[in-house]
């Protein structure tokens, strides 16, 4: 039965480790940039959703807000920063990530001070054949599916989407058939930074954040990234369920202090026996 | 110039500024003014052997942080669990990061740039999480206590009391100038050219006929064998050692120091660690936003001088001796790189 709650505890984790992986991916694959900073972006995601739904608006609503918020704090950092990095300085862009992560961390304590939030919602629970499941966890999966399918359709079924697929085989020949691959690279950026929100946004209703909470997700998202195939929306579901999972039985069976192994143990060995990744280099 | 020349300049240099460093505590008496400088000595060591790897052989490790830790916990637990003696545990120390360093690296070399980056970044986390969770041996997040200072040694008639600021300042500052010119001597030698020519291009060296991979894990356990050292001085220079002080932003941290500077540079890493560890003591005046302030300089520092500080001197040194007709020549060079992609 442990086995089996741990399961359901880590589709939980792993819907919000998945919204933060397939954005990170995105970045990846179509910027080429390391975003370490993304889990900055997480945090503010994490603190618009907490002050707005202390403010007496909708769950929901907040979440939207939080997204757009981010999403143009993403636009400012890829517009103001990285596209005055060369592409091809891959550890250049990261090292100046590195620096926004810092900045961001300490304007966050500066602004919203260093204790931890959280949102306290229903503690109501309902019990499924055994397995106990609040129902704020329930409509937090159920929203995380949602924001997949919505940008599973934008990939795949839009022209915007058909850009963006085109822009990140071919940046080249995409700018010859007409595309802006300008714009595409900064909504690109937008789109991830508003997933990274949405992932802020649902996790500040289960468990605390604080200021500098966001450096753990941003490299647990690069792990999944790198697990799944840089550019590989699938990949990073899988990869994002697959570490929940991992890191869920290891505090089940082991202790807690070990998650954080378990989670670059894992990448190791997957590296180690899949150099590539389960699902190859971008395969959107 | 010729290379003995070269060399005789280099040694009379290092000896020069060693002769400089040993003066200081005459005139600085100020205790918490040495601490710093005994910072910067120590992440000196750590700085230039980790540019060995970024700067000469192109590889951005993460897990340098992980040897400075396992040098620091050997000569730690040696001196505090069996008693012996910090100039015993010091090899030790350097002998067991070397080990581990050269494990680390068969693993995180197979790679290439960033997945190199994130397997290098994991498995100095994976060692940190070791001290953290084994507390029976390490003490866990609380850390080891009661490192003795280095015991006092008696050399030609003078004995060096160790306990003392002054004493402990030389030791470290010999440990430092000593560290920074063997890796110039590394990096001046067949091997340093093996390793550069790796940097620029791997497959064309290998083609050259340099064992890439042999190279590779050499400098990675030298640069891991130095960490170890600094690591031993560090736990006998504080007495207390914690998990914490090996973490990922302290990793980050030390990468920046070589960045900050020049990579690929002698003087590149000690301008940077000199300025990333005093900026933020001078900036305490502003405490709350000194972390905020440093951010933001990184960032900048990316953007307007890629190569360091090192190597916005060299090419501004390069665009005035050129003059101004090859000055129009420079900028259509760079132009043309820039629209690369």
């Amino acid at each position: 039965m442990l086995f089996i709650q741990l399961v359901v505890d880590s589709l939980v984790l792993g819907s919000i480790y998945a919204l933060m992986a397939i954005g990170f991916t995105m970045i990846f694959g179509i910027l080429h940039i390391i975003n370490l900073a993304h889990g900055e972006l997480f945090v503010l995601g994490a603190f618009t959703a907490f002050f707005l739904v202390g403010a007496g608006v909708n769950f929901i609503l907040a979440l939207l807000i939080a997204m757009l918020v981010v999403a143009i704090l993403g636009l400012i950092m890829e517009r103001g920063v990285y596209r005055f990095i060369k592409k091809e300085a891959v550890l250049n862009t990261m090292l100046a990530s590195i620096g926004l992560s810092l900045f961001l961390q300490n304007v966050y304590i500066l602004i919203f001070g260093p204790q931890t939030q959280q949102i306290y919602g229903s503690t109501e629970t309902i019990n499924l054949l055994g397995i106990i499941i609040t129902w704020q966890r329930l409509i937090l999966v159920i929203i995380a599916v949602t924001v997949v399918i919505l940008l599973n359709l934008l990939v795949k079924r839009t022209w915007f989407g058909k850009a963006l697929r085109a822009t990140a085989l071919d940046p080249q020949v995409a700018q010859l058939m007409g595309i802006d691959t300008g714009r595409i690279r900064a909504v690109t950026f937008a789109l991830g930074s508003a997933l990274a929100a949405a992932a802020g946004a649902l996790l500040v209703s289960i468990i605390p954040v604080s200021a500098t909470s966001g450096f753990i997700p941003a490299t647990k998202a690069f792990i999944i990234t790198i697990f799944g195939g840089i550019g590989s929306i699938t990949g990073a579901i899988v990869g994002a369920l697959l570490l929940a999972l991992a890191e869920n039985l290891a505090a089940g069976y082991i202790a807690s202090s070990y998650t954080n192994m378990i989670a670059y143990a894992f990448l190791v060995l997957v590296l180690l026996i899949r150099p590539d990744g389960i699902f190859g280099r971008r395969s959107f | 110039m010729n290379r003995s020349a070269e060399l005789k300049r280099g040694l009379i240099l290092g000896l020069v500024t060693l002769v400089v460093l040993m003066m200081v505590p005459f005139m600085v008496a100020d205790e918490y003014l040495l601490t710093v400088l005994n910072m910067i000595g120590i992440y000196v060591i750590l700085a230039s052997s980790l540019n060995l790897i970024v700067g000469y052989t192109g590889q951005l490790s993460f897990a340098h942080i992980a040897f400075f830790g396992i040098g620091a916990y050997t000569s730690g637990l040696l001196g505090t669990k069996l008693g012996i003696s910090f100039w015993l545990g010091l090899p030790a120390a350097g002998a067991v990061a070397a080990i581990v360093g050269f494990v680390v690296g068969l693993i995180a070399l197979r790679f290439g740039s960033h997945i190199f980056v994130l397997v290098t970044l994991s498995l100095g986390e994976i060692i940190r999480l070791v001290f953290y969770n084994w507390v029976e041996l390490t003490g866990g997040p609380d850390g080891l206590f009661g490192i003795s200072r280095p015991e006092n040694i008696s050399l030609l008639g003078i004995t060096w009391d160790f306990s003392t600021p002054a004493g402990i300042y030389r030791l470290i500052m010999i440990f430092a100038v000593i560290s920074v010119i063997i890796i110039w001597l590394i990096v001046r030698s067949s091997v340093g050219r093996a390793l550069i020519a790796i940097r620029e291009n791997e497959t064309f060296a290998e083609f050259c006929g340099i064992n890439v991979w042999f190279y590779k894990n050499l400098s990675f356990t030298i640069g891991a064998l130095f960490a170890g050292i600094a690591g031993s001085v560090y736990a006998h220079f504080f007495g207390y050692i914690a998990p914490s002080s090996f973490n990922t932003m302290e990793a980050i941290y030390l990468v920046l120091m070589p960045f900050f500077g020049g990579i690929g540079t002698i003087a590149g890493p000690i301008i940077g660690t000199f300025l990333l560890i005093s900026l933020p003591e001078f900036l305490r005046v502003l405490a709350d936003y000194r972390m905020t302030i440093m951010g933001l300089l990184l960032v900048l520092i990316i953007l307007i001088m890629p190569q360091g500080i090192v190597g916005a001197i060299q090419s501004l040194y390069i665009r005035l001796k050129a003059g101004r007709s090859s000055r129009a020549e420079i900028s259509a060079g760079s132009i043309r790189v820039n629209r690369g992609g």
